[in-house]
């Protein structure tokens, strides 16, 4: 049975089974069959795309940007937190949860974050971008512990341990006889 | 550990200010048991339709003779000493009571009560001594000890006139007719004798002093409680077979000797229309009466009662004769009468102590204080006065609720032959189900109507209920029996023994070894041991090694190292253990005297003394000394500040609150002392005070704090409320027993102590502190008043650390202050005892309940007073009003919507699954 063109066109990745009849239809603006199909133009100049270098410095600017990003809503969450109060309401703890749970869902995420970045040629790089990424999370985590602690949730102080704090023994058995 | 945790944090939630009873709570979780306390036969006056009475403890009451309820009663405390009184019947609706005032006994204070009412008629003040003598004739006419007659007005109780004894003379009596008032006097060198008075004037009505007897010794007075005749008896000391009679109705006295037929021991003189009859009691216990017939200034003796064992009495023209089983009456005169009627009464078993009649009726006093009201119709009621006369008192907790199973069975269910042991089980349960719709209709009554204790429980059982309410409240009373009250049942009787040590004065009951087993012990050495459940007495002995002249003071009962003694501290500093062991340990005592306190050390089976504390002047007093109640529990070593720093409780176990007045300079004081070694630990004088030394200084001591209470009458005059929080330091966070075992030896810092003063307006008489369970609910402070109420004064407010004349800050508010308030306590929500009027009351006791809220509080003295205070609000509990139909509703509409809504949606995600539904 011979093999239906639309088959071979679908699995065939050969120049062979893209070429098509020509005249059925007209290539989409700007698609220019040479570069796709040849990587020689008219001239005889190869068209050269980003080295790999210059694609792995690509992606680590990238990966950076992302490492950083934490930085910029830090401040906000820091005055945010300032000001929302050492009260127990809702708001407040609503935010103070999700300065926990936020850098560790990134933390626990780290990997698939950069994974579109990594290479063998960049694993050093990106894991700097990653330290400074897990580093800026652990600082909003950090903000959250000090809104904990202008919460008072935090046992630092004397009374936060008292209920561990048992009675002195007594020596003499005293008896009033009244 | 979690517990403690959550303990503090439940304390600050629901520790709150706003308290108070509700009215669906007054009369259900308290009761009252009104006293009028013991009586005697001279102040008891009994008519057909009335009973007034004037108790021991100053309570002048009226019960109803229908049953024997009070109709009306007033606490005379303040106006009238029972010991100089007189009850009189002033005229058909009044009664009359004379009496020396207690704060001046030259005073006399003399008052006209209407019996129906209560109301005060008249009364008025007399200086002049004590009274002696009241003889009402139309007026009133009353002899006091200081030698003044007076004539008083029956209507208004204004003075018409006033006679003066001549020098020499003292009082002995006097007796008004129509004529003439006789007033009967002692003079040095002539004898007995009387003047007559004019009744008119008040002048003599002749000069002479008529001598009736010339033995001046010549006392034990009786004046006849006759209408007609003017009779009076007297004997003379030691003469136990002769008693002399005048007859002062003639013109001229007519004294007669008689001869009863046997010695007497005592005797009573009724006069009738045509003579005298006397009631003789021998000595050997037997009565009878003989009847003399007066005539032309002879007396003679028309006939006599054989002796009997029964009691006799006479009233108004009858002889009673009271028995174990019956009261008999005769007609008075003809001797040897058969019975007119003989109405068969129970009487209790205690011996009789004394019997007074009327025409019909007869109220019987029983030595162990039940007062039996019989009258010749075949009515009867008791009233156990005993209740007002308690020594000690032991709140008793019982068993747990639960299925009735003993040891006994579970040992042969687990030994016996496996098809025995099934046919037991299976009988055993098919036993239980005779319970199960008694249980039901209670399940359901409680489930509807959210009231616990609503579900009945058999009177007759010994099984507490589930939040540990129902107890039983022992009580030793000076009657020489015990007590027991159920506090579920409005304090109804459980059980009652009499005369549980013979011959022997309780001192005090304590728990035993066992849960369910009391010691009470005597003042010469007798012990008992009583089932507290049902009142068998279990064993006696006596405490062989009491020495001679020494008694029991008091008894001791406290844990060392897992083992509960008992002692019994004698006058002479001896101690007896009761409980078979003695503790290997030595053991510290210490023990108040009138001005000072003495320690000393129990080791090796000896006591020797170690240590005194004396006052620091002559002048001083001891009123009261407060130690913290061995049971109470520390939650938390520290208080927590509103920076969350921690001020450290001094919680020395040892300290002794010593309160103390000086008489002299009307001052008071206050030292603080460890009772292992007497060191000092604190002290505070209110020397620029005027206190009232009489009322004292009352002192509690709580977990860390000591609270004592005066009476000031400096300006603003009231009882001034002094609380003391003791710390280990004043700096915050600084703990220096931490680490370290606490010993009194070692040379310890003295407590930080932080004060604060307090006005409560009424007169306080008693302080207790409550005790929960575990000690996490904060502490009330219970008083008794004057105003007969109980008051409950909440620790949060009498605290030392409210800012005074300011806000309080954030920081404050955090630590639960408010601005301080001199008169705090003065709330009207503050009072438990609501309506009632619980006279008399002079100590209070506390014990938890089985709910770590609930405190039990029971007050005694005179009245009885329990309820349940719930110091931190009822947190374990919910409140009646919690709708457990709606909540029920609520959970099976949503049951039922979930049942209908699941499969719906479940279609739906099935159905966009599969794409033919958006």
């Amino acid at each position: 049975m011979a093999t239906p063109v639309w088959l071979t066109s679908y699995t065939e990745l050969s120049s062979n089974a893209v070429k098509k009849p020509s005249a059925s239809y007209p290539d989409p603006p700007a698609f220019n069959k040479e570069i796709i199909l040849n990587t020689k133009t008219k001239h005889g100049k190869e068209i050269l795309g980003p080295t790999p270098e210059e694609r792995d410095t690509l992606k680590v600017k990238k990966a950076w940007e992302i490492a950083l990003a934490p930085s910029k809503s830090l401040p906000m969450n820091a005055i945010m937190s300032y000001f929302s109060g050492s009260s127990l309401q809702i708001f407040s703890l609503t935010m103070t949860f999700m300065l926990f749970s936020n850098p560790v869902k990134a933390i626990a995420n780290v990997g698939p974050t950069f994974a579109r970045y990594e290479s063998d040629s960049t694993f050093s790089r990106i894991l700097q971008t990653k330290l400074v990424f897990i580093a800026l999370q652990l600082a909003t985590m950090a903000v959250g512990v000090w809104k904990m602690g202008s919460m008072g949730v935090l046992p630092t102080k004397r009374s936060d341990w008292l209920a561990w704090e048992s009675e002195t023994l007594v020596l003499e058995k005293g008896v009033f006889v009244s | 550990m979690h517990v403690r945790a959550l303990s503090l944090l439940l304390t600050l939630v629901f520790a709150t200010l706003v308290r108070g009873l509700f009215a669906d709570e007054a009369f259900v979780v308290d009761w009252h048991v009104a006293s009028i306390g013991s009586i005697d036969r001279s102040r008891a006056i009994l008519s057909p339709d009335s009973v007034a009475v004037f108790s021991e403890s100053s309570v002048l009451a009226s019960l109803d003779p229908g049953n024997g309820t009070v109709r009306w009663r007033h606490f005379l405390r303040e106006s009238a000493v029972p010991r100089h009184s007189h009850l009189t019947r002033l005229d058909s609706s009044a009664i009359l009571l004379a009496a020396a005032t207690p704060a001046d006994a030259g005073v006399t204070h003399i008052a006209a009560w209407v019996e129906d009412t209560g109301y005060l008629v008249w009364e008025t003040y007399l200086a002049g001594g004590a009274p002696v003598g009241v003889s009402v004739a139309g007026d009133v006419y009353i002899m006091q000890s200081g030698g003044k007659v007076r004539r008083l007005s029956h209507s208004t109780g204004s003075e018409v006139w006033e006679y003066s004894l001549p020098e020499g003379h003292s009082p002995v009596d006097v007796v008004a007719s129509k004529r003439n008032v006789l007033v009967i006097t002692r003079k040095q060198d002539k004898g007995l004798g009387y003047f007559t008075l004019n009744t008119e004037s008040g002048e003599l009505a002749s000069d002479s002093f008529v001598v009736v007897d010339k033995n001046p010794a010549a006392v034990s007075f009786l004046k006849s409680e006759g209408y007609v005749a003017d009779v009076i008896a007297w004997t003379v000391p030691g003469q136990t077979s002769t008693i002399t009679i005048a007859n002062l109705s003639d013109a001229t006295p007519s004294v007669h000797t008689i001869t009863p037929k046997h010695q007497y021991a005592s005797f009573s003189l009724t006069s009738t229309s045509t003579g005298i009859v006397v009631t003789i009691t021998g000595l050997d216990g037997k009565s009878w009466t003989e009847s003399y017939s007066s005539s032309r200034g002879k007396l003679t003796l028309v006939g006599a009662t054989d002796p009997t064992e029964s009691a006799i009495a006479v009233g108004d023209g009858r002889l009673f004769e009271v028995s174990k089983g019956s009261i008999s009456s005769f007609t008075l005169g003809s001797a040897d009468a058969k019975a007119e009627s003989i109405t068969e009464v129970s009487f209790p078993s205690s011996p009789i102590e004394f019997v007074t009649c009327s025409s019909s009726a007869c109220i019987v006093g029983h030595k162990n204080g039940e007062y039996v009201f019989a009258s010749i119709t075949g009515h009867t009621w008791t009233r156990d006065e005993s209740v007002a006369n308690v020594v000690s008192v032991f709140l008793m907790e019982l068993e747990e609720e639960g299925e009735r199973i003993s040891l006994g069975e579970v040992l042969f269910e687990e030994n016996a032959a496996p098809l025995q042991a099934y046919i037991h089980r299976v009988k055993r349960h098919w036993n239980a189900l005779a319970s199960l719709p008694q249980y039901l209709i209670g399940f359901f009554h409680r489930f509807l109507s959210g009231d616990y204790d609503a579900v009945p429980i058999d009177t007759n059982s010994t099984v507490s209920d589930t939040f540990g309410f129902r107890k039983f409240i022992v009580l030793a009373t000076t009657k020489g029996g015990l007590r027991a009250l159920d506090t579920a049942h409005g304090g109804a009787l459980a059980w009652k023994v009499d005369d549980i040590l013979p011959s022997d004065v309780i001192v005090g009951i304590v728990p035993g070894d066992a849960k369910d087993k009391l010691y009470v012990v005597g003042a010469f050495g007798g012990v008992a041991h009583v089932n507290g459940m049902t009142g068998k007495i279990i064993t006696t002995s006596k405490i062989a090694e009491i020495g001679l002249g020494d008694k029991v003071e008091s008894v001791i009962t406290f844990n060392d190292d897992g083992v509960q003694y008992i002692a019994a501290w004698t006058a002479h500093g001896r101690l007896h253990f009761l409980s078979g062991s003695t503790p290997s340990k030595p053991v510290y005592f210490s023990k108040a005297t009138e001005d000072a306190i003495a320690g000393y050390i129990y080791k090796e089976d000896q006591i020797i003394p170690t240590w005194k504390f004396t006052l620091p002047t002559s002048s001083y007093r001891i009123t009261s000394v407060a130690s913290r109640d061995p049971d109470d529990k520390t939650v938390s070593v520290g208080r927590v500040l509103g920076d969350r720093s921690v001020l450290y409780k001094y919680l020395n176990p040892h300290i002794l609150a010593v309160a103390a007045v000086d008489d002299a300079t009307k001052s008071a004081a206050l030292f603080l002392i460890d009772d292992v070694t007497g060191r000092l630990l604190y002290s505070s004088f209110h020397d620029d005070e005027v206190v009232d030394t009489a009322a004292g200084v009352k002192v509690v001591v709580g977990e860390h704090w000591v609270v004592y209470s005066y009476w000031s009458e400096l300006a603003t005059r009231g009882e001034k409320l002094v609380v003391l929080d003791l710390y280990e330091s004043d700096i915050r966070n600084v703990r220096w027993s931490e680490g370290r075992n606490f010993s009194s030896f070692t040379e310890t810092p003295l407590p930080f102590v932080q004060g604060q003063a307090y006005l409560f307006p009424e007169h306080i008489t008693s302080l207790a502190v409550s005790r929960s369970r575990f000690g996490i609910t904060s502490r009330d402070v219970i008083a008794t008043l004057d105003t007969a109420q109980v008051a409950v004064l909440p620790k949060r407010l009498l605290d030392a650390r409210r800012p005074v004349n300011r806000d309080p800050t954030n920081e404050e508010k955090e630590e639960g202050l408010v601005k301080y308030d001199p008169l705090s306590g003065n709330d009207k929500r503050f009072i438990l005892s609501h309506v009632y009027n619980v006279i008399g009351t002079e100590k209070t006791v506390c014990s938890p309940a089985n709910l770590e809220s609930t405190v039990l509080v029971f007050s005694y003295g005179l009245d009885l007073f329990f309820t349940r205070i719930t110091p931190s609000q009822p947190f374990d509990l919910l409140s009646k009003s919690f709708n457990k139909g709606q909540l029920l509703l609520t959970i099976f509409a949503l049951l039922v919507g979930v049942r209908f809504t699941g499969p719906m949606v479940r279609r739906k995600q099935l159905n966009i699954r599969w794409g033919t539904q958006k």
